[in-house]
């Protein structure tokens, strides 16, 4: 049987959304409102309060930063200051007071006018780096020891070890090696042994290890 | 365009719904990753091997920023202990670099030397490589290299100078050689060649450091007695300087000393000699028993004992007088050079020190003279008057007023003051008594009038019995006579014999 609906459209029955439709619907809706819903939970709860966190963590870190720069600075000023200060020291304790030195030498040389041990004068005295570890300098000098006899010669070599002010600030002496010699002048004694000692000098307030 | 189907409806819709449900899914995980990726965790150690912030979340970045704060906390802990050690050091530097010369100390180094010359005797031939290092460093160094010539002695004072300068310069190296001799005797001289190489430097404060980092309130925390502390134990740098004295008659190491011919030009007569020789050990005998008399002089003056040193003091005066005309008269006649080194040695130089010695310690003395002090002297001069030593007495008396010459004494020691002049006056008064030299020969004692013979004289009471008419005999007994003089009795005792 064939049923025709002679009525308007307008007046017509109309038909329902169909159930299925209605519920796939309303639960696609509901499925798409749950994920926005999660996603803008996690994009912009959890997530905008870790950065807000690590952007604080930043501020913290930039001002520490500079506290630490500074720090830094005044760390590197007092290792520049602590190194001047070893320099300086450095420099007035590694002065050998040559004035000195020379002027106990010489009374050395003199020894208050006795001729009987040693007679001895130089040619020359200078004074170079040093020739041992630990001795920063050392002191060549060239001369005779007047007379024929080569223990004078042994004599000045041991008055100068002996030397309780001059060979304080000594290592050692070489020993005393010369050489004879002749002199056709007038004076006497007309014969020498002719020398050159190398003395090594310690550092200034050097002290032996125990 | 033909319509969807009912079914096909159903499954656009039922797709559609999942395909945004995953892509807000997705999303989700985008956003989970940006928060927890590479995070270091106990499950996820091997996390901390990425080093790429590019594959860092939110958190791992976290982690890293805490872990810079920790290194920047434990740095910016310091700071306060690294102001401290700043600022000490800074004050240290300060401090010690005033041994090092000042920027116009170097710009005067060439008056200096051309003063040192002169002072000296050298004479200069060249001065070169005053260059000063190029660096960066705050001390350079600035070499001298000077070419002189002079004798021994003069170099010795040159380089004595330099090495007596307030603020370093330093010797490197140095050659001598000796010269050609010209004279005879003592009176020989060389002039020898010299080469000097000096050192000095120059302090930059500012070099080395960009900028100094400003410490807040530097002025008053510096004056912190910790920071003042901390200074003063680290020990300050300090030049080392020698006081060269001249020394008479000592031969230059560099010129030959070997006598000319036969005779030793210095030795002279063996008698003439012997007797320099004597002289010299005399004085040097007479210097060493000085130097005796001046220690214990030095502990008197320690112990306060002013009595004692009272009377050692004008003994030492006078010796030291007696020992300069000898040293004076000596001088020219000591002429044997070991003589004449051991003369200075051992008389000159230390009757010298001595003297300079006495007149350093001439005020020591005591600034306000105390009673205790005075009643030393008092019970001096009543030691001696018990004794009878009245010239003593008096000694003793002017060896007070001598010392308290110019001070100031005890306001509580002026009954002590008129008893030492009660005690003088009656010293001088039986001086003179004595002086008088009575002497008695015969006594009639009577009632009416007692006689007696002084000195060959008949004398009564009331007569006076020398020439001045000072001393007066006042009583006659027995046994003793009682005189007056200058308001004094003195009683005058008599023999029995006599009588």
């Amino acid at each position: 049987m064939i049923k025709v609906n002679l009525l308007p459209p307008e007046y017509r029955k109309v038909d329902g959304t169909p159930f299925a439709r209605l519920a796939v619907t309303i639960a696609g809706v509901v499925l798409v409102a749950c994920g926005a819903g999660a996603w803008g939970y996690a994009h912009l709860a959890i997530l905008a309060q870790v950065r807000d966190e690590r952007i604080q963590k930043e501020e913290e870190l930039a001002s520490l930063k500079a506290q630490a720069e500074r720090s830094q600075a005044l760390l590197k000023e007092f290792k520049e200051y602590q190194r001047r200060r070893e320099t300086i020291e450095k420099i007035g304790t590694s002065r050998i007071l040559w004035s000195k030195k020379l002027d106990e030498f010489a009374d050395l040389i003199h020894n208050k006018g006795d001729t009987k041990r040693h007679l001895v004068w130089l040619n020359t005295i200078r004074t170079q780096g040093g020739r041992m570890p630990n001795s920063p300098v050392s002191m060549t000098i060239h001369g005779w020891s007047a007379g024929d006899m080569s223990r004078k010669l042994s004599d000045f070599n041991s008055d100068i070890k002996n030397s309780e002010d001059f060979f304080a600030d000594c290592f050692r002496v070489d020993p005393p090696e010369g050489q004879r010699v002749a002199f056709d002048d007038e004076n006497v004694p007309n014969q020498a042994w002719e020398f050159t000692f190398g003395i090594d000098f310690k550092q200034p307030n050097w002290r032996e290890k125990p | 365009m033909g319509r969807f189907t009912e079914k096909q409806m159903l499954l656009a819709t039922a797709g559609g719904a999942v395909l945004l449900t995953a892509a807000f899914g997705a999303l989700i995980w985008l956003d989970y990753e940006a928060i927890t990726l590479n995070e270091i965790t106990d499950q996820n150690p091997s996390a901390a091997d990425e080093t790429d912030p590019e594959n860092w979340g939110e958190r791992r970045k976290i982690q890293e920023i805490k872990r810079q704060m920790e290194t920047a906390q434990a740095e910016a802990d310091l700071m306060a202990k690294r102001e401290q050690d700043v600022i000490v050091y800074r004050e240290i530097v300060h401090r010690d670099a005033q041994i090092l010369p000042e920027f116009d100390d170097v710009n005067n180094l060439a008056k200096t030397i051309n003063d040192f010359e002169t002072q000296s005797g050298v004479r200069l031939k060249r001065i070169g490589d005053l260059s000063v290092n190029v660096g960066s460093e705050a001390i350079k160094t600035m070499p001298i290299k000077l070419q002189l010539e002079g004798t021994f002695d003069q170099f010795l004072k040159f380089l004595n100078l330099f090495e007596s300068q307030d603020r370093i310069i330093n010797t490197r190296t140095f050659s001598m050689q000796g010269g050609r001799p010209s004279g005879t005797g003592r009176e020989k001289v060389a002039i020898h060649d010299i080469n000097l190489d000096l050192v000095t430097y120059i302090y930059t404060p500012s070099a080395g450091i960009s900028k100094p980092v400003e410490i807040q309130n530097y002025d008053r925390r510096k004056d912190d007695p910790v920071i003042q502390k901390l200074v003063r134990q680290q020990k300050q740098a300090r030049v080392d300087k020698y006081q060269l004295k001249p020394r008479i008659n000592r031969r230059d190491p560099l010129i030959d000393p070997r006598r000319a011919g036969g005779a030793d030009p210095a030795a002279g007569d063996p008698a003439d000699v012997e007797k320099q020789r004597q002289n010299v050990d005399k004085l040097k005998f007479e210097i060493e028993v000085l130097k005796a008399d001046v220690a214990q002089e030095q502990i008197f003056i320690q112990e306060r004992k002013y009595v004692a040193l009272a009377s050692l003091k004008p003994m030492i005066d006078e010796k030291c007088a007696k020992l300069d005309a000898e040293i004076v008269q000596a001088e020219p006649l000591v002429t044997v050079s070991e003589l004449r080194e051991g003369f200075h040695d051992d008389v000159v130089v230390p009757f010298e020190q001595i003297k300079s010695q006495r007149k350093s310690t001439a005020g020591s003395g005591p600034v306000v003279f105390s009673r205790q002090q005075a009643l030393e002297f008092l019970d001096g001069m009543k030691a001696s008057m018990e004794l009878r030593q009245y010239e003593k007495a008096l000694k003793t008396h002017a060896e007070f007023q001598a010392i308290v010459k110019g001070l100031e004494v005890a306001e509580d020691a002026a009954d002590v003051l008129e008893e030492m002049q009660a005690v003088a006056k009656e010293s001088q008064v039986m001086i003179e008594f004595l002086a008088l030299k009575i002497k008695t020969s015969g006594l009639i004692i009577r009632t009416g009038g007692s006689m007696v013979l002084i000195n060959n004289k008949a004398r009564k009471s009331g007569d006076f019995v020398d020439a001045a008419n000072r001393c007066r005999l006042k009583e006659i007994h027995p046994d003793h006579l009682l005189f007056e003089l200058d308001g004094f009795e003195i009683e005058h005792a008599l023999e029995k014999t006599k009588k």
